[in-house]
């Protein structure tokens, strides 16, 4: 048997290898590879139990896709989420947990007094402005919860190292206005952090807060 | 697709498919093969690693894997911590004989004008920046580019037309020519 020869065949002989040894080792790791296929399943499943709570006829053939919100798993684990309407939020948080996000979702959160602190504007209260990425409040957007027809695409996006980046748009041809829509890394969520959606009466907030307590009585768990 | 990531023989079809498109991708953004070699053996783990993720509506698995493609090479120009990526597990460069280097070397000459837009794409935002790449240097119309990035054809046809824009206003009139030239293969 000849040696390959050229660089196209040494590399593929490698990649090769790296799928074998994959299938060999399919006990799920720590690694992203494993984390994905759960996730993968996971979402799934949490497609079944949203469809299944909520009725709401999919757009078009997606399958994390209902009529309140659309979970979608990206190419290299980032999840894009659109949110069309409030309402659903137990199942929106079920979905995204099941897609690897540690979020917390809470349409109600004016009748959560603390909750509104946690997810208001500026309120990280012990830590903030330590600058450390890893551990505090990276980055902190706000999508008006009425975006005007038309399409302003871009608007408020965030550079992509952030774990959230927000895209509020509204397609023309989009059965649904979209109320707000971005895209998370939950690679890049701490193990102690969580992911804040709540609507405090006027706008949807994302957030993303490092061991901030939040009774959450809205939607406990 | 899923089974590109289990089956080394789906794989090795795929990659057969693929690999000169990913290395012309590779060599109209870098400039030193031993780079281009890493890119390209990273384009394929991360691939491999993405496979379940895949939706066919979205479009065409070459698609797919410009998306793919330009999040690593991107990623690289980002220095983003090479150990997050998820696919480090070993360096294509180590793959490269004399001749390999040659042949890339022929490969990223016949890119250098590519990579001049490419680096002059710097004034656009990271949105515009994504859809521009992937039409002007990629040759993929908009509504390509828009399944290779996930997002909306309408939302990309914007993203394009505002990077043309402010790449005509900002840019010298030679560099002007080839973008009006490169994006016009578009519909």
């Amino acid at each position: 048997m000849n040696a390959p020869q050229r660089f196209e065949d040494r590399l593929l002989a490698q990649l090769r290898r790296v799928v074998t040894e994959r299938e060999e080792s399919r006990e799920p790791t720590h690694n992203h590879t494993g984390r994905r296929r759960l996730v993968l399943s996971g979402a799934g499943a949490a497609l079944v139990i949203a469809i299944v709570a909520i009725a709401a006829v999919a757009v078009g053939t997606g399958n994390r896709t209902t009529g309140a919100y659309a979970i979608q798993v990206r190419p290299g684990g980032k999840v894009a989420v659109s949110i069309y309407k409030l309402g659903d939020a137990k199942a929106l948080q079920r979905s995204l947990r099941a897609a690897g996000i540690p979020a917390v979702v809470d349409f109600e959160a004016t009748k959560a007094g603390p909750c509104v602190v946690a997810a208001g504007m500026n309120t990280n209260p012990e830590k903030a402005g330590a600058g450390n990425e890893a551990n505090e409040t990276r980055h902190l957007v706000q999508s008006e919860s009425r975006v005007p027809r038309g399409t302003t695409p871009g608007a408020g996006e965030a550079g992509e190292n952030a774990a959230i980046q927000v895209h509020t748009s509204t397609a023309k041809g989009a059965t649904t206005a979209t109320i707000s829509e971005f895209v998370v890394d939950p690679s890049r969520i701490g193990p102690h952090e969580k992911l804040y959606i709540v609507h405090d009466g006027t706008s949807i907030l994302v957030r993303e807060v490092g061991a901030v307590s939040c009774p959450k009585p809205a939607s406990s768990r | 697709m899923a089974r590109i990531a289990h089956d080394p023989d789906v794989f090795e079809v795929f990659y057969r498919e693929h690999v000169d498109a990913v290395q012309r991708f590779v060599a109209r953004r870098i400039s030193d093969p031993h780079r281009a070699a890493d890119l390209t053996a990273d384009v394929f783990l991360a691939a491999i690693d993405a496979a379940a993720s895949y939706r066919p509506r979205r479009g065409a698995p070459a698609l797919w894997l410009f998306g793919v493609a330009r999040n690593v090479v991107n990623s690289e120009f980002r220095h983003a911590a090479r150990e997050q990526q998820v696919n480090a597990r070993f360096e294509g460069r180590r793959l490269l004989a004399d001749d390999d280097i040659v042949r890339a070397q022929e490969r990223i000459d016949a890119e250098a004008r590519s990579r001049e837009l490419y680096a002059a794409l710097d004034g656009l935002t990271d949105a515009e920046r994504a859809v521009f790449e992937l039409s002007a240097l990629d040759g993929l119309s908009a509504t390509e580019a828009a399944r290779a990035l996930g997002i909306r054809p309408v939302t990309a046809r914007v993203r394009l037309h505002r990077a043309r824009h402010t790449l005509r206003t900002e840019l010298a009139p030679q560099e002007t020519q080839l973008i009006t030239r490169s994006t016009e293969v578009s519909p």
